[in-house]
């Protein structure tokens, strides 16, 4: 267990959830006794970061095994090594006695479809029972869990190689085990693998839900909020639940737990000034030396594990939100959304980073 | 053999030496055990046993040239600082000079003079390679055994036996008449290297290479005395005061250092494995071995070249569990375990093993100590089990500190991280290098040519002697010739000019060329023609130009600060486009050999970038290429954040279960790297950072959200640690792990800078309600920030919100000290508390730490830290001043005295 109130005030059953009720219902129905357990189905669960899906697979899968009694979240992490010609990688196994988690895509993409090949395919070829927990209750219709789930996190980002991997042994394996994938957007994920899921696309909470979230977290810490904060915080946040509450816990320990002042400051993450601080600089300053002073930016952004892509559609929405107030014409935007494109591809077939974001913004300083 | 004793018997000798024409120079030194048994001509030898006694203690005393004189002992043998190599080249210089002549009877004469009889002309150093290398071929035209002749440059390892080194031989047919009984002081000799070791005149014996001069430069100016290390001055220190807190285990008497663990029945140093990690090449191995062999420890290495037979723990235990001395030797051994990161013999486990059994000796030690005192059987049993105790200092070499295999090691080891010397000091250092071997004034190299040249090392010392060398040397001979027809040093291109076969020039020179402005004067045809000529057979290194180019191509644009982006629009376009041609070409998997000779279209297009920015402009190559040598900032340090990025990712991405005081804590991370350093740590960084005390009023949410990220950084390990300073007699403080870094983007303000000013005489807070927090006091941590102190007067500084935690702790710490105040106040009578509280309080406070240490001392039975030292040394500080430092994360982080008083007032 984490100590911070984002992980304090996660949710943990299906009741908890705040948010997008209807998804919750569904899954209520997929879990409820009135049902065969064991005919859930596959799930490829889909939606903006920090909106929940992970909270809410675990709220699931706590229903499914162990009826609300909160036995899933007794996790241990497991290290598993991996030989592949002579090389030993090495992959953090979340598990608990009914599921485990596993973020496939930390391998490498060429290496990790070793991880279904094997660790799947280990724990499909072996049959599970679990007796669900409160199974001693008159309850007799509760039936014993024939399955162990498989929650595998970062979907988006597995090789083409491992998801056809994956899609025989989904087949092949389905007495054993299910497979729950995360991911932020669907579109790498290949048709095979769609069809074989069930679908579930999980949207951020708009801002009267996210209101909600932040205003309960607060009444529990007694923290002070004010409207203009929630509505600063919301902009920031955009829906992103875990961004809002780390925000709001920074936030609150620095204004003494009154956040309710009319002209607070949202503080956002570094590296987001970051980004504010290049498109500022390269709108003001349109000399060669910009591009120099954004270079040593762009390479400080790397070296701190923020993805060239981030950076470069943090940039473009910046543009677009900002495009008034700078007085961009439209075709300018177009152009630097075109510009952002190509080197988005570029960036995608090739793999040195910093050559493609200066190409980019070069090219931005010289329409903007 | 002879042996003189001073200088005035060396210059008679050589006056002798002149009288008769046939003399014989080795340079160097000639092996005289081959040669009395070898050559028949033998019939005097005059060795001339150089010795400097560095004793770096009395080093002021040393007196450079006159210390002539034979100084073999055992105790010179173990103390001594080895005649630093570079000064006895010198002093060989100064001293002598050769003349090598050949000798119609095939044999060889060479005639060597003082200096200072002035009889004799002056020969450079290159010449004497020169003549070196005509000796050498009349040597072998001799066909005589060549094994009798060594042109010796240096000893080849730093072994103990420097003092055989210089050794001034000479032989010729005539008879002993030198004023001298030669055979007696050969006898002299022999009887006097008996008393030292016979192996090491053997190991002695020098190699083909050596005696051609070809010797490896890496070897050659391997630094051979603690003075010659470059750089890691600190960590020198460091390293030195751990081995001297093993001499009272290892048989040696005790030290100053000895009383900083006291619990220990050895009083060794808390953990006992010295890990170093540093990056390849930058000496790591050599600092050991020189600091070891200082403290006058023996190293037993164990890496990946050697196989264990059987038993490794077995084998392990011996090194380390058995007493001193062996083979009736008095060298003490100490374990050096390298590339520890890479253990292929199942090490790790051995040690983490033995490391474990030791713990728990040491804590039964201690156990038994505090409780009989001194029955007889409690000492028997304590001297019985103080014999399985560790013995030997242990160190740990690895260049990947974050390696999985080291984290069970890692948390018995002391953790030293090596950073790379500066620029500065590496040149200086190959300057020094380059101007012996080549006989040039340092002033005359080209510095920033140098500096370029230990860029593309990476900073890898042993790299960059490698390449120098074989980019030089190679060819010494054509040097030296070219040096005598004026080969200009000074001229920027000229030191990647040299000649070899294959490649008429180094790539980086082709870079020169590309980015020449003057070539804007000329035909754009006829250049790319050349350019590419030249550019074919640099295939392999595109990569480095193309890298090495972009890291530079706007700089090459004059007035960058006002020139227009739009001024050079199409050539931009054209440069990023062929970029991502190459970025395409380099990526691509299917390697096709025809198509990637098209990458040298990039690297044109750099050179026609450079011809369009300057054509028809005459600017003056000098300025350019300096722009172009000042290059590079970005790379090193970008690889730099990106590992400890890196590392401190996995790092919370680790499982970790650990038992900590009072509470379990099965902290675990389900977050994605991504979420981690997105939204994660810059938030916790963001959090730890800040000045608890002034942003919360309310104490008891304070102590909640403080235990919380004490739990969090506890898990994680982030530890402070608390280093004394060895300069200022004071203590440094450092967030370990770098959680600062994690969002610190140095071209950017920290959030939220906009506190208040610190206030320093906030009254004391209610006590302490949250058990958790009572039972922290015990943790080592918590001690450890027990010590640390707010700076917090200028809050506007990123640097005064770093020590919340210290702060906050100290508080507690202070209010500990309050109870214990008020509990004494019982006992003691009211005068003696009365005149206790007008002490100032800061007295009060360290006394009262003090004792609180000693009480809570048989509790935890072992002790965490050497507390108590500590506080004492601070309490000899008339102020108690405490410096804090910061990571470098914080450039302008300062350094500021607080007083104890200013804290508890």
């Amino acid at each position: 267990m984490s100590y911070l109130w984002v992980d304090k005030y996660r949710p943990k059953t299906l009741d908890d959830l705040t948010h997008s009720q209807e998804i919750t219902t569904k899954l209520e129905n997929l879990s409820s006794a009135s049902s065969n357990i064991n005919n859930i189905p596959n799930i490829l669960i889909y939606g903006p970061n920090g909106a929940g899906k992970k909270t809410r697979v675990l709220s699931l899968l706590n229903k499914i095994y162990c009826q609300d009694s909160n036995q899933i979240y007794k996790l241990k992490i497991d290290v598993r090594q991996f030989k592949v010609n002579s090389k030993t990688l090495e992959l953090n196994v979340i598990s608990s006695p009914y599921h485990i988690e596993i973020t496939p895509s930390d391998l490498g993409y060429s290496n990790d479809k070793i991880v279904i090949q094997e660790l799947i395919k280990e724990l499909g070829s072996t049959s599970h029972q679990f007796t669900p927990v409160n199974s001693s209750n008159a309850n007799s219709n509760i039936q014993s869990v024939k399955f162990k789930t498989i929650v595998i996190n970062e979907a988006n980002k597995l090789s083409k190689a491992a998801q056809h991997a994956l899609r025989r042994t989904i087949e092949k394996y389905s007495k054993n085990i299910r497979i729950i994938m995360c991911c932020e957007t669907l579109s790498n994920i290949i048709d095979p693998i769609r069809s074989r899921m069930l679908n579930v696309r999980l949207s951020s909470p708009d801002s009267s839900e996210f209101k909600k979230i932040i205003e309960d977290v607060s009444t529990k810490e007694n923290v002070a909020l004010g409207d203009v904060f929630i509505q600063k915080l919301d902009v920031l946040c955009k829906g992103n639940i875990r961004l809002g509450l780390l925000t709001l816990e920074n936030m609150a320990v620095m204004q003494n737990m009154d956040l309710s002042s009319n002209d607070i400051r949202v503080a956002k993450p570094d590296w987001m000034i970051c980004i504010d601080k290049i498109c500022l600089l390269a709108l003001k300053n349109k000399t060669v030396e910009t591009v120099l002073t954004i270079r040593g930016i762009f390479y400080d952004l790397l070296a701190h594990c923020i993805p060239a892509e981030l950076i470069l559609q943090k940039i473009v929405e910046w543009i677009l939100e900002n495009a008034e107030l700078v007085k961009l014409k439209q075709e300018k935007i177009t152009n630097v959304i075109y510009y952002a494109s190509v080197f988005d591809e570029r960036m995608k077939l090739g793999s040195k980073d910093i050559f493609h974001l200066e190409g980019f913004i070069t090219k931005m300083i010289l329409e903007i | 053999m002879g042996i003189f004793d001073n200088i005035e018997d060396t210059k008679l000798l050589q006056n002798n030496q002149i009288a008769r024409s046939e003399t014989t120079l080795t340079y160097g030194e000639l092996h005289d055990k081959n040669i009395t048994n070898d050559t028949q001509n033998l019939t005097s030898d005059l060795p001339k046993v150089v010795n400097r006694d560095y004793n770096f203690e009395n080093k002021n005393s040393e007196k450079l040239n006159d210390q002539i004189h034979v100084n073999i002992n055992e105790k010179c043998f173990n103390e001594n600082i080895e005649l630093e190599r570079n000064k006895a080249d010198f002093l060989n210089e100064k001293t002598i000079d050769v003349i090598p002549t050949k000798n119609s009877n095939n044999n060889k004469y060479i005639s060597f003079l003082k200096k200072k009889t002035g009889s004799i002309t002056k020969l450079k150093k290159r010449e004497i390679y020169l003549r070196k290398d005509n000796i050498i071929n009349s040597l072998k035209d001799s066909k005589l055994e060549d094994e009798n002749f060594y042109f010796l440059s240096e000893d080849n390892k730093f072994t103990k036996h420097t003092f055989n080194q210089k050794i001034f031989s000479e032989f010729g047919k005539s008879e002993s008449n030198y004023g001298m009984n030669v055979a007696e002081l050969l006898n002299q000799i022999d009887l006097e290297k008996d008393t030292t070791e016979k192996e090491d005149t053997k190991l002695d014996l020098p190699s083909e290479n050596e005696k051609l001069g070809a010797k490896l430069w890496v070897d050659k100016y391997k630094p051979s005395n603690f003075l010659d290390i470059v750089g890691h001055e600190e960590n020198k220190m460091h390293i030195m005061r751990w081995l001297k807190m093993w001499s009272l285990s290892t048989g040696g008497c005790s030290n100053q250092f000895c009383e900083e663990n006291v619990n220990d029945p050895y009083r060794r140093p808390e953990k006992k494995i010295l890990m170093i990690e540093g990056k390849t090449g930058i000496g790591k191995n050599l600092l050991i071995e020189i600091l070891a062999s200082n403290c006058g420890y023996n190293l037993l290495e164990v890496n990946g070249s050697d196989r264990i037979n059987g038993n490794v723990k077995q084998w392990l235990s011996n090194i380390i569990h058995t007493n001193s001395s062996v083979l009736g030797k008095k060298a003490i051994n100490c374990l050096l375990f390298d590339e520890a990161s890479n253990d292929i013999n199942d090490i790790n486990a051995n040690l983490v093993d033995i490391l474990k059994q030791d713990e728990k000796l040491t804590n039964e030690c201690i156990g038994i100590s505090f409780k009989n005192g001194k029955k007889n059987d409690a000492q028997k049993k304590l001297s019985a089990i103080k014999n399985k105790l560790i013995k030997k200092p242990i160190f740990c070499l690895t260049d990947n500190l974050s390696s999985r295999k080291l984290a069970s090691l890692k948390p018995f080891c002391e953790i030293i991280k090596l950073k790379q010397p500066s620029l500065d000091d590496i040149s200086s250092h190959i300057q020094r290098i380059l101007s012996i071997e080549l006989g040039i004034d340092p002033d005359d190299i080209n510095l920033p040519n140098i500096n370029r040249f230990i860029e593309i090392c990476n900073g890898d010392i042993r790299n960059c002697l490698n390449n120098l060398q074989f980019d030089i040397i190679d060819d010494s001979m054509n040097l030296i010739k070219s040096v005598n027809q004026d080969l200009n040093f000074s001229d920027s291109v000229s030191l990647f000019s040299f000649q070899g076969k294959d490649k008429k020039k180094s790539w980086l020179n082709i870079m020169f060329d590309l980015f020449e402005p003057s070539n804007s004067q000329k035909d754009l045809k006829s250049i790319t023609h050349n350019l590419v000529k030249e550019l074919e057979k640099h295939e392999l290194s595109f990569n480095n130009m193309i890298q090495l180019s972009f890291d530079n191509y706007p700089n090459l644009i004059p007035n960058m600060e006002n020139t227009s982006l739009l001024k050079y629009e199409t050539d931009l376009n054209a440069i990023h486009d062929s970029l991502f041609f190459w970025d395409l070409m380099s990526n691509s998997s299917d390697f096709n050999i025809r198509l990637t000779s098209y990458n040298i279209v990039t690297v044109l297009q750099f050179f026609n970038f450079n011809y369009n920015i300057y054509k028809g402009s005459s600017k003056s190559y000098k300025k350019l290429n300096k722009n172009l040598i000042k290059l590079n900032v970005w790379n090193p340090k970008f690889t730099q954040v990106r590992s400890d990025v890196k590392e401190l990712i996995s790092f919370f991405k680790r499982p970790y279960k650990i038992k900590l005081l009072g509470f379990e804590t099965d902290f675990y991370n389900n977050y994605t790297t991504k979420q981690l350093c997105q939204e994660f740590l810059p938030v916790l960084s963001s959090l730890v950072n800040s000045d608890f005390i002034n942003c919360i009023k309310k104490a008891d949410k304070r102590d909640e959200i403080i235990l919380e990220i004490w739990k969090i950084l506890k898990t994680k390990e982030i530890n402070f640690i608390k280093k004394k300073n060895t300069f200022s007699n004071s203590f440094d403080i450092f967030l370990s792990r770098n959680i600062s870094l994690i969002n610190v983007y140095n071209n950017f303000e920290n959030i939220s800078s906009s506190q208040n000013a610190f206030k320093l005489n906030e009254p004391a807070i209610d006590p302490i309600k949250n058990k958790q927090l009572e039972n922290l006091k015990k943790d080592t941590l918590y001690e450890r920030l027990g010590l640390l102190f707010d700076s917090g007067y200028n809050s506007n500084n990123i640097s005064s919100r770093y020590s919340f935690t210290s702060k906050k702790f100290e508080e507690f710490n202070y209010k500990s000290i309050e109870k214990a105040r008020a509990t004494k106040r019982k006992l003691v009578d009211t005068d003696n508390t009365s005149s206790q509280l007008n002490e100032p309080p800061n007295k009060m406070a360290k006394k009262t730490i003090t004792r609180q240490e000693q009480n809570s001392l048989s509790s935890l039975m072992r002790k965490p830290t050497n507390l108590n030292g500590d506080i004492n040394n601070t309490q000899q500080d008339d102020e108690g001043r405490t410096w804090i430092k910061f990571k470098e994360g914080f450039s302008n982080a300062v350094k500021k005295k607080v007083t104890w008083d200013s804290l508890f007032s």
